[in-house]
């Protein structure tokens, strides 16, 4: 095998990478989403897994595997999963800070975003604001307060309607200036200069105009005032849609689509234009039931596998049970813990 | 030199194109009381060329770019409603219209003229400077298409893309303002009117996307002027007018049998 990784499709290679360490791997959970290839019928072969490996390639959901070196760990989280697995050398442990980083961490999920922060693969940004006072025409609608959110961190903000919620949003969205204070944002726990579209700001309400603009053409402005060109842009367009499973209604004019699928078209735009840090004020108006349960599971699958930074203003107590995230509370012109 | 009427029928051709592009910003940001606004700054302006005698073209030009600038900045400063400055504006401009016509003694039959134009008596440096114009703005339009698709969807999500939103909201203002007014002297109000706003309310019957509406509108435009241009030479009848009711029995049969309940 001169490749570290080769994935087959029968007796045909369909995919091989010879990067470091866990990169391969990676590098594969996007090929298989760009090529949206059922992964039961392939084999994955690979020349070395320990555990982190193993945890990964079972995450990704293969069920056929043969690893040349594998590790005692890896071997049991391969039976773990039912992965029917051969090797050609059994040993004790992989010696690699990683096994030990993972030691006495069973959920296969908390393993995967571990290595994936690990992997410098978060998407998401810190946020600090520092005793911010924001709100309209000088006038304070939030005074003082000081919140930190660290990089694919996720929190709903609660309140009632006027308490500040969509202000905080849009002066974080820096849609809105603020009045005293500061907002920093850091990678990596440096500060971080913004580039365009790296804050992604989703606003049901306003999208309610019957303006006859179809979804592609929603995609491809957005792409063009960030840049992207040609190919590229057609390649980004694709996948962003695909991820959400909007690609069918990438032809349709986006008003006349339901609450729901102007979600997943929304959500895609937020991912096409690579957004770090996703603000979503109110995001369950005008959608019915089964529109807030795929918008809840779109949420989670996006924060799972990219990790940007959300933050959610929200008022609807079964969306917020069931998205199990974090929250706060505002109410007095302040953040109550 | 060009005879009368192949001027007349060129500036109009170019209007058909300039003018529905115009009026997708114009009907999609619900502007509808600014080329009201427009139409009562041209009369003002027109009666202070008059009484001045400075040419009316550029009064009319600046004087409605400066009504513009002005209600644009209220709307933007001061959340004023832009129906209501609009209003203060298209009343204003009567009056002082009313009051000048009077201190210059000039006939509100000449006043009037301005709002009425005549594509057929066009100068050549005014077809010139329309030609012009028309190439300015049609490029700015399409070099800035995707923000200006942006802005029209959502001016929020356009701003969250880092589009200077208060800046492209003046641009299309002042840049409609200029060609609405500019239109208004050379081809007259009722022309306008038509050009600007029934290729694109027609447009709106087939929702096809936003390349599509601007495509169709144009097509539309000069489908209405080459229809006016010929039923006004052919039972000597004023080409605005001959358009205008084309056009709106179109809007009506396609209201009867295209739109949806």
């Amino acid at each position: 095998m001169d490749n570290s990784l080769e994935i087959y499709s029968g007796r045909e290679i369909i995919y091989t990478n010879t990067g470091h360490w866990l990169y391969p791997l990676f590098d594969l959970e996007i090929f298989l989403e760009e090529e949206n290839l059922n992964i039961d019928g392939l084999i994955l072969k690979d020349k070395i897994a320990g555990r982190a490996a193993a945890s990964i390639i079972s995450y990704l959901g293969f069920k056929k595997v043969h690893i040349g070196l594998l590790s005692k760990l890896g071997l049991d989280v391969f039976n773990k999963y039912n992965v029917e697995i051969t090797w050609d050398k059994l040993i004790d442990r992989v010696k690699c800070k990683t096994e030990s980083i993972l030691e006495g961490i069973d959920s296969i999920e908390e393993v995967y975003t571990i290595l994936k922060k690990r992997a410098g693969l978060f998407h998401g940004l810190e946020i600090n604001c520092r005793e911010l006072t924001c709100g309209y025409s000088n006038i304070p609608v939030l005074e003082n307060i000081s919140l930190t959110l660290n990089e694919g961190d996720t929190l709903i903000l609660r309140g009632d309607n006027g308490s500040g919620k969509t202000t905080l949003l849009k002066s974080i969205g820096k849609l809105l200036p603020i009045i005293n204070g500061q907002i920093v944002f850091k990678k990596n726990s440096e500060e971080y200069s913004l580039h365009k579209g790296e804050i992604g700001y989703l606003d049901q309400s306003r999208n309610s105009k019957n303006m006859p603009i179809l979804v592609k053409e929603i995609m491809e402005s957005t792409a063009d005032v960030l840049g992207l060109k040609g190919e590229d842009k057609q390649y980004q367009i694709d996948i962003s849609l695909r991820r959400t499973g909007a690609i069918d209604l990438k032809d349709k004019l986006y008003y006349e689509l339901s609450g729901g699928e102007r979600q997943r078209v929304n959500l895609a735009r937020l991912i096409c234009q690579k957004a770090r840090v996703f603000l979503l004020d109110e995001p369950t108006t005008f959608l019915d039931s089964n529109g807030i349960e795929t918008l809840t599971n779109l949420l989670k699958d996006i924060h799972k596998r990219e990790r940007p930074t959300i933050i959610i203003a929200s008022h609807d107590r079964e969306f917020i049970k069931s998205l199990g995230w974090g929250t706060v509370f505002i109410q007095n012109k302040e953040i109550q813990y | 030199m060009l005879p009368p009427i192949q001027k007349g029928l060129l500036a109009l051709l170019v209007a058909a194109i300039v003018l529905p592009v115009c009026g997708i910003p114009l009907v999609e940001q619900n502007l509808l009381p600014l080329r009201l606004m427009l139409m009562h700054g041209a009369l003002f302006a027109g009666s202070l060329a008059i009484y001045t005698g400075i040419s009316s073209t550029l009064l009319i030009v600046i004087i409605n770019t400066f009504f513009v600038i002005i209600i644009t900045w209220l709307g933007d400063k001061k959340q004023i409603d832009f129906g209501r400055i609009s209003s203060f504006f298209m009343i204003s401009s009567l009056g002082g219209a009313a009051i000048l016509t009077h201190l210059g003694s000039a006939s509100s039959q000449s006043i009037l003229s301005i709002l009425w134009g005549s594509p057929y008596l066009l100068t050549l440096p005014e077809i010139i400077f329309f030609f012009f114009w028309s190439i300015l703005v049609l490029t700015l339009f399409y070099i800035f298409r995707s923000r200006l698709k942006l802005f029209l969807f959502d001016s929020l999500l356009a701003k969250s893309l880092g589009i200077n939103t208060k800046v492209m909201n003046y641009l299309i203002n002042i840049f409609i303002g200029i060609t609405v007014a500019v239109s208004m002297k050379l081809l007259g109000a009722l022309l306008v009117d038509v050009l600007l706003i029934l290729p694109v309310v027609l447009a709106g019957f087939w929702k096809k996307g936003q390349n599509f509406y601007y495509k169709l509108s144009i097509v539309l435009g000069l489908i209405l002027v080459v229809t006016g241009s010929f039923g006004s030479l052919k039972y000597d009848l004023p080409v605005s007018g001959v358009m205008a009711v084309a056009g709106s029995g179109f809007f009506l049969i396609l209201l009867i049998f295209k739109e949806k309940k």
